[in-house]
């Protein structure tokens, strides 16, 4: 019995400009609203990426205050 | 001695060899710059993909640019989810500490990304961020295995397989039968041994320089400035395929 014969891909114009584009539209641009929750209680976040933003203006009115 | 041969010069070069032309390989490099427009051989490797669809020239991969494609689109996605947690607009909430660590690793990316090299985080720097996203709490929920969950799983396979579609790329499947109307002859751990010991060169890109000659196929496209200067350093009658910066800049005054 012969092997069955290998079918060989040839490259076709324009396929790489659609397979980029392909790629960029697979990666997930937010995450879910469980995940943020999730990673919250885990880090013990507290006020997102800005927190320390936050942190640093509470410390220059409790200074201003001083 | 091999040879190296800028893409622009690509038809000149087709036109020295006999036909049909049975295939040529691809390494990691040139599918990364392929699949990523921001890659500072995007362009160059846009140009090379459209010759070899006009010439009908297979691009064959193996195992190793495989696996080596699957590790770089794994790095990305967690590089980019890791920075995009610092972003203005981010929904993440995340603490002080973990914020300290992720800006850390920014500092280098960006020094990475000014040196004209892909920001992406290496292992170690990842297994740094892993290691930030720990239960505080011993609440039995890990972070970054969720993290991984919703970013990652299944996206490698599929990012693999969009690739092969749109690139229309073949696997050199050396354990296979059918692989034989594809080599010269079989292939010898002996012969990558002596590639990597000749010129240091890594053990990936050593076996697709060992997999090139032992093919039928007469060059290898790539975007590494290592495989060519192992491709020059060889004895065999095989010739590389760069981008015209690189080759101009880096390999075009090699002589060995």
């Amino acid at each position: 019995m012969s092997e069955p014969e290998v079918k060989i891909r040839i490259p076709k114009e324009g396929g790489l400009a659609e397979a980029r584009q392909k790629l960029k539209d697979l990666k997930r641009k937010s995450p879910s609203p469980e995940l943020v929750k999730i990673i919250e209680e885990v880090t013990d976040g507290e006020n997102g990426t800005d927190q320390s933003e936050d942190i640093a203006a509470r410390n220059h009115d409790r200074d201003a205050e001083v | 001695m091999g040879r190296a041969v800028p893409f622009y010069k690509i038809d000149e070069y087709l036109k020295t060899l006999p036909t049909p032309i049975t295939g040529c390989l691809v390494d990691t490099q040139f599918l990364i710059a392929a699949s990523e427009e921001l890659h500072v051989f995007s362009e160059d490797a846009e140009f090379l993909f459209e010759k070899l669809a006009e010439y009908k020239i297979p691009i064959f991969t193996t195992v190793t640019t495989r696996a080596e494609f699957i590790d770089y689109r794994r790095r990305s996605i967690i590089t980019e989810t890791l920075m995009g947690m610092l972003a203005p607009s981010s929904p993440w909430k995340i603490s002080e500490e973990v914020t300290r660590v992720l800006r850390a690793q920014k500092v280098w990316l960006d020094t990475q990304a000014k040196k004209d090299e892909l920001p992406l985080l290496t292992d170690t720097r990842i297994k740094t961020c892993k290691e930030s996203f720990m239960p505080k709490d011993h609440s039995g929920r890990i972070g970054w295995m969720k993290i991984c969950e919703e970013y990652l799983s299944g996206k490698l396979l599929e990012a693999w397989n969009l690739l092969v579609e749109g690139m229309s790329l073949n696997y050199l499947d050396t354990r296979s039968e059918s692989v034989a109307a594809y080599m010269s002859h079989s292939l010898s751990w002996e012969h990558m041994y002596s590639i990597s010991e000749n010129t240091a060169l890594s053990s990936s890109d050593s076996m697709i320089l060992n997999t090139l000659c032992s093919s039928k196929f007469p060059f290898v496209v790539s975007a590494d400035f290592d495989l060519a200067y192992a491709m020059l350093a060889d004895s065999s009658d095989k010739t590389v395929l760069l981008p015209d910066n690189l080759h101009y800049h880096k390999v075009k005054a090699l002589r060995f």
